[in-house]
């Protein structure tokens, strides 16, 4: 996979699909996210935003999770 | 084996229905409700069941037992000092393979095991089908589907629990991968005897996930092992790419997911049930805001309304008591003083419970149906300008209910910083009992407009206060991350039985001190002592606040409780007609102050107990300063904007 593919989550749309690729956050908000099942090449789908790109809804491993602005751009995915 | 004394601990996910099991296994009242994270603390109970005596331990939410929160730490303690005979795994069934993630770990801990598989009422509404037997099959523990809210499934899950005490733990092996698997077994090997209360096994794992506290604990005793898992770690580290934790995670998630595709299919519906539509309007990115003004809309004008409506039926049919009461017993100082408590336990029932009880209906209603979720994500954006995030609203909104529990509920946020920000705006949230206070004088006398001008004025001195809070305090928030529970349609018994509970706090907290209050207003007024403490207060009532100078001593008892300042007026004043007493522009004053000045008792014993008797005292003392501040401005405000009062 070359660098170019890679996007941070908040600049997937609505109903999009993407493969949790790296998650480039601090040691414990990273470890929050793995132990609630978003580790590297986990399907994600964009459920709903709100406006001006803030939070985010997604379904991962069957069920909903929100995620604030700032942890959400921390994740880089790619696109499926 | 009869009459034996038996230990169990419920342990989940955040929101899967442990305290639900709870409450109905020990008939205690737990709270519950649809979002993540309302236990706080571990609850303890008993059921006497076939001859035993069990104990049940209700345990906060967790979602992994490593320790990023204290909670966590402290639940993975308690999970082992309470040495239960067996751990009750409870989780929800429509999110199966996130929740295995956690059960994995918690058979890690070696110890007996049941799965309780809640919700399983809500899986055919998801397309979900799950095989239970065969994932009995795959763990080797017993596996039971429940409906806890209607009590299904419990007593199995009891037989098979106790079943178990008797035989040795055998869980089937459930190995990770090879590199993984093989780091574990050599510090399994090296592992010698730890004084620490867990298998070998998990404080091998955890080793590897870089646990601070296991670590920290074999810092003395076991210096060649720690110095070998961070070898083992950077192995694993060089293999994956990324941290030894993340890489352990990853297997675990691997496992369940693994697990979770031999047990489960799920067909996706065809057509959109009621509640993912709900879902839909009120989670919209436009429409959810509008949704949630018309839904506090909403209740504000049906309490205010039924609220007069049965306040002034019960006020006519009550109306000739005081003179038959006379008539009847005559006229002593002795009379005056029973009259002062009956009066004053009167006007409890006819102001205060007319809308406190519809109030408290809606908001169980919302808050079980999982509405508060919604409003954390929608409201995220703007509490990240007042320095917490999104996960605050729900303190913030069942404050409106009573602030006493909203103050606990600020564990939810994750850092000390956030906590007390989030607490300190809590308490400015006007609970139902002052609702009682502007429904009854400024709703019923003004008009509803005036009254939602109120309200809008505290949010607005509350946003204000959450700017200038976060800024003298700086610290960057944390991130959000919160599970969104689906909708659930509120079991109707649930909520009659928090409403219940809510009367019964009626009836044997605030109808006592009512009628105390009563009898203590009425003697002292027959004493001469009203005068010189309203006297005392004169300055600040009459002067600059404008108002009769017996607000002195409402306000005083308004500490107690907040309804009593009213209450008590109709007590002293022998009716419910404040307009007798009190002119347009005092009422919104009163009103206005009453919302804002010094925190109910209990909410100071809350704030105490969460956050110290310091921020306590600053935030009792502020409260006060500002509620005369801003009760004298907005007085000067309307008299030079000539507010017509008579
Ligand atoms: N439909 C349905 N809803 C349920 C069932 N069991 C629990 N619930 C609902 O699930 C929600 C969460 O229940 P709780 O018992 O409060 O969950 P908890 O695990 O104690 O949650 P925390 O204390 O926050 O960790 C409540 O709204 C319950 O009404 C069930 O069997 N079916
Ligand atoms: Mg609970």
């Amino acid at each position: 996979m070359t660098k170019e593919h890679l996007i941070n989550l908040t600049s997937l749309k609505k109903n999009q699909h993407a493969v949790i690729v790296a998650i480039t956050a601090g040691h414990k908000p990273a470890k929050r996210l793995a132990d609630m099942g978003l580790t590297p090449n986990t399907p994600i789908m964009i459920v709903r935003k709100t406006l001006f790109c803030g939070t985010i809804e997604v379904k991962v491993r069957g069920s909903n999770l929100i995620l604030g602005k700032s942890i959400a751009s921390k994740i880089l995915v790619k696109k499926i | 084996m009869s009459d034996q004394k038996i230990n169990i601990a419920l342990a989940g996910y955040a929101n899967v229905g442990k305290s639900v099991i709870f409450n109905h296994l020990t008939g205690l009242h737990q709270h519950i409700g649809n979002w993540p994270g309302k236990t706080i603390e571990k609850a303890e109970g008993t059921l006497h069941y076939k001859g035993h005596t069990i104990d049940v331990l209700d345990l906060p939410g967790i979602y992994s037992l490593s320790t990023y929160s204290l909670e966590e730490l402290i639940t993975r303690e308690y999970i082992i000092s309470a040495k239960p005979d067996f751990i009750v795994n409870v989780i929800d069934a429509t999110n199966l393979e996130r929740n295995l993630i956690l059960t994995l770990q918690l058979l890690e801990l070696d110890k007996p095991m049941i799965l309780v598989l809640n919700m399983v009422n809500l899986l055919k509404r998801s397309g979900i089908i799950i095989d239970f037997k065969k994932l009995e099959l795959i763990l080797g523990i017993p596996v039971i589907p429940v409906i806890a809210i209607q009590g299904k499934g419990l007593t199995e899950s009891l037989d098979r629990g106790i079943n178990l005490i008797s035989q040795e733990p055998n869980p089937n092996a459930l190995p990770y991968g090879k590199e993984v698997e093989d780091r574990i077994k050599q510090l399994c090997q090296i592992l010698q005897n730890t004084d620490l209360p867990y298998p070998k096994r998990f404080i091998a794992i955890k080793l590897l996930e870089k646990d601070a506290v296991i670590e920290k604990h074999l810092a003395q005793s076991n210096r060649e092992v720690l110095e070998k898992a961070q070898q083992l770690n950077l192995e694993l580290e060089k293999i994956h790419g990324h941290n030894s934790s993340i890489v352990i995670a990853d297997e675990r998630c691997h496992l369940a997911s693994q697990i979770a595709k031999q047990v489960m299919t799920v067909t996706k519906p065809e057509k959109i049930s009621a509640h993912e539509a709900l879902d839909i309007l009120t989670g919209h990115k436009i429409w959810g805001y509008p949704v949630m003004i018309a839904i506090l809309g909403l209740i504000f004008f049906t309490v205010f309304k039924s609220g007069n409506y049965i306040s002034s039926a019960i006020q006519q049919s009550l109306s000739g008591f005081q003179s038959y009461f006379y008539s009847v017993f005559g006229n002593s100082v002795l009379t005056a003083l029973a009259w002062g408590g009956i009066a004053s336990l009167i006007a409890l029932i006819e102001i205060a419970l007319p809308y406190i009880l519809p109030f408290y209906l809606f908001l169980f209603f919302l808050e079980d149906f999982g509405y508060l979720a919604r409003a954390a994500y929608l409201m995220d954006h703007l509490m990240h300008k007042l320095g917490i995030h999104g996960k605050a609203c729900i303190p913030l909104i069942l404050g409106f209910g009573c602030n006493v529990p909203a103050c606990l509920s600020c564990r939810i946020m994750e850092t000390q910083r956030e906590r007390f920000i989030t607490g300190l705006l809590t308490v400015f949230i006007p609970c139902s009992a002052v609702t009682v206070i502007v429904a009854g004088l400024v709703g019923k006398y003004l008009g509803i407009g005036w009254a939602l001008g109120l309200y809008f004025l505290v949010f607005l001195i509350i946003f204000i206060l959450g700017k200038v809070v976060s800024i003298i305090t700086p610290g960057e928030p944390t991130e959000l991350i919160m599970e969104m529970p689906s909708y659930k349609f509120p079991h109707i018994k649930t909520i009659a039985l928090q409403t219940w509970f809510q009367l019964k706090e009626f009836i044997y907290i605030a109808a006592p001190i009512v009628i105390i209050s009563g009898i203590i207003i009425e003697g002292a007024y027959w004493a001469k002592l009203l005068t010189p403490v309203n006297d005392f207060l004169a300055p600040i009532t009459v002067q600059w606040l404008g108002l009769p100078a017996i607000t002195g001593t409402l306000l005083i008892f308004g500490i107690l409780r907040k309804e009593l300042i009213l209450v008590m007026l109709a007590s002293i004043l022998g009716t419910a007609d404040f307009s007798k007493a009190l002119s347009q522009t005092q009422m919104l004053i009163l009103a206005l102050v009453s919302m804002l000045y010094i925190p109910c008792a209990a909410t100071i014993a809350a704030l105490y107990k969460e956050f110290g008797w310091q921020k306590a005292l600053l935030i009792t003392v502020f409260k006060i300063a500002l509620a005369i501040v801003a009760g004298g401005l907005v007085l000067r405000l309307l008299n030079v904007l000539n507010f017509h009062s008579f």
